[in-house]
């Protein structure tokens, strides 16, 4: 009840709603409704509640709920179904068991507080309540395996785009899915496929993105940034969800039919350190070079200093 | 029968010596190395015949210096080793994609399987990672693992095998 009461709030662009409107649309009593509105101030909402003109919302608290996410969204497919949690373990493990039981095509898990966020190969995230966007896209893919690992890449293209459309911030990515602001990483990207030998059943993109200042742990701090240190101003992370939400998904359309190759320019001129130095750490080995660009496959492309150009399928990157 | 850490460690001489063909035979058993255009193609007889997909790993491993490369030569010898596992009911798992192969979840972690452990369809054996999307490798048969054909880090190729199942 409370959702579609907010619902209603959201969509009536802050002009007053009368206490007998609510009640008939939703069929309760006056009593239940002012008990409602009660709960949605503890969720930050603000209302101006004047006689025989009902109640009119003041404010646009920084709320990720569903129903605020829902409202206004315009996608197809993407997002019609929010899983969302107050607190999640991690909503990739959320995801993994929605998965498994079935869930459609483009739902998505979110939460407001991440206890123990997954990052690659065991390590973890930082999450602190309310500060951060964490949420996991379940995708039942029609591509295949080999084609598979450039939708990371476009994940990072994707928010990078939407950190422009609704801040005007200038990100970019470091190879292959972080995403950067002024050298500092604000977002990462976690993907993980399950399927048979020559068939995906599902596929999940973990998004954890800075949006709030925290306090980070002093082993990031001088690595991690915050939309909200950049912008210097409160940033609403439903709107950046839904922009987000909107360019992913025509652009995943895209890729489905068209593969990594559109991408591949709109990805080389958001890449981060292009012609410095790196090296990139594998289990085994290490190279170093300067970055040259990624190839069509998604490759990194990095020159050693015997001039040789070779291609970077993995591995951790180093300035 | 010779074992495959000997069969590891012959293949790895000739291909750094001028040798270019090389045979061995002890108790029954006999490998026949040749290398064309400098690389090596290897012939084994029949009472050695189900570890030829394992050594064919680890010629390709030899070969590949730079990575990514398509490595067509290879690709008719694992066909054969294809038919010839089929015979003595050794399932191959491969790799569905390129990428880096991960014996377990986390460099603390243990190792997902290890030789002679009892595997169900569902079962986890390894991950291949690219560019950060990471795959889960389930058997998809039942069985006993009876050999690692990479190791821990190993970049692999779309197709090329990784374990080698019992069933």
């Amino acid at each position: 009840m409370r959702n579609k009461i907010k619902e209603l709030f959201l969509h009536a662009n802050h002009q007053f709603i009368s206490g007998e409107d609510i009640s008939k649309r939703l069929g309760i009593s006056r009593t239940a409704i002012w008990k409602q509105i009660e709960e949605l101030k503890k969720e930050g909402y603000q209302f101006e509640a004047v006689r025989r003109k009902g109640y009119r919302l003041l404010n646009n608290p920084d709320d990720i709920h569903p129903e605020r996410i829902y409202e206004g969204q315009a996608t197809e497919w993407l997002g019609k179904e929010i899983v969302f949690y107050k607190e999640s373990i991690s909503t990739q493990q959320d995801a993994h068991e929605l998965a498994k039981n079935g869930v459609g095509h483009g739902t998505i898990v979110l939460t407001n507080q991440q206890k123990k966020g997954r990052g690659r190969l065991g390590r973890t995230w930082f999450s602190e309540k309310g500060k951060g966007i964490w949420m996991s896209i379940i995708l039942r893919p029609n591509f295949s395996y080999q084609q598979a690992p450039t939708i990371t890449l476009i994940t990072s293209l994707v928010l990078v785009e939407a950190l422009k459309q609704v801040y005007g911030i200038e990100a970019q990515i470091k190879w292959p899915n972080d995403v950067y602001i002024q050298g500092k990483k604000c977002a990462g990207i976690l993907t993980e496929i399950h399927g048979e030998q020559d068939q995906i059943h599902y596929l999940i993109i973990g998004i954890g993105i800075n949006s709030h200042r925290m306090t980070y742990p002093m082993d990031i701090v001088h690595r991690a940034i915050s939309i909200e240190e950049i912008i210097q101003a409160e940033p609403k992370r439903a709107t950046l969800i839904q922009a987000f939400l909107q360019q992913f998904e025509r652009d995943y359309e895209r890729f489905e039919k068209d593969g990594f190759v559109p991408f591949y320019a709109r990805y080389n001129n958001a890449l981060y350190g292009k012609g410095r130095k790196i090296t990139v750490s594998q289990l085994t080995q290490q190279y170093s070079g300067s970055i040259v660009g990624i190839d069509q496959n998604g490759y990194l492309l990095m020159e050693t200093e015997n001039g040789k150009t070779i291609k970077i399928a993995s591995g951790d990157i180093a300035f | 029968m010779f074992k495959m850490y000997e069969l590891r460690e012959i293949i790895k001489l000739i291909d750094q010596s001028s040798i270019h063909e090389f045979e061995l035979e002890h108790e029954g058993s006999k490998v026949t190395l040749k290398k064309a255009h400098g690389q090596v193609i290897s012939t084994i007889d029949a009472s050695v015949q189900q570890l030829a997909s394992t050594v064919q790993s680890s010629v390709t491993k030899g070969l590949e210096e730079e990575k990514l490369v398509e490595n067509k030569l290879a690709s008719a010898p694992i066909q054969q080793a294809e038919q010839k596992t089929e015979d003595t009911n050794l399932h191959q798992i491969k790799s569905p994609m390129v990428g880096t192969f991960y014996h377990a979840s986390s460099p603390d972690a243990e190792s997902y399987v290890k030789i002679g452990d009892k595997v169900g369809e569902n079962t986890v054996v390894c991950i291949v990672e690219a560019m950060k999307l990471f795959n889960e490798i389930e058997a998809e048969v039942k069985g006993e693992i009876v050999e690692l054909l990479v190791e821990n880090g190993q970049l692999v190729e779309y197709g090329q095998p990784l374990f080698l199942v019992r069933v």
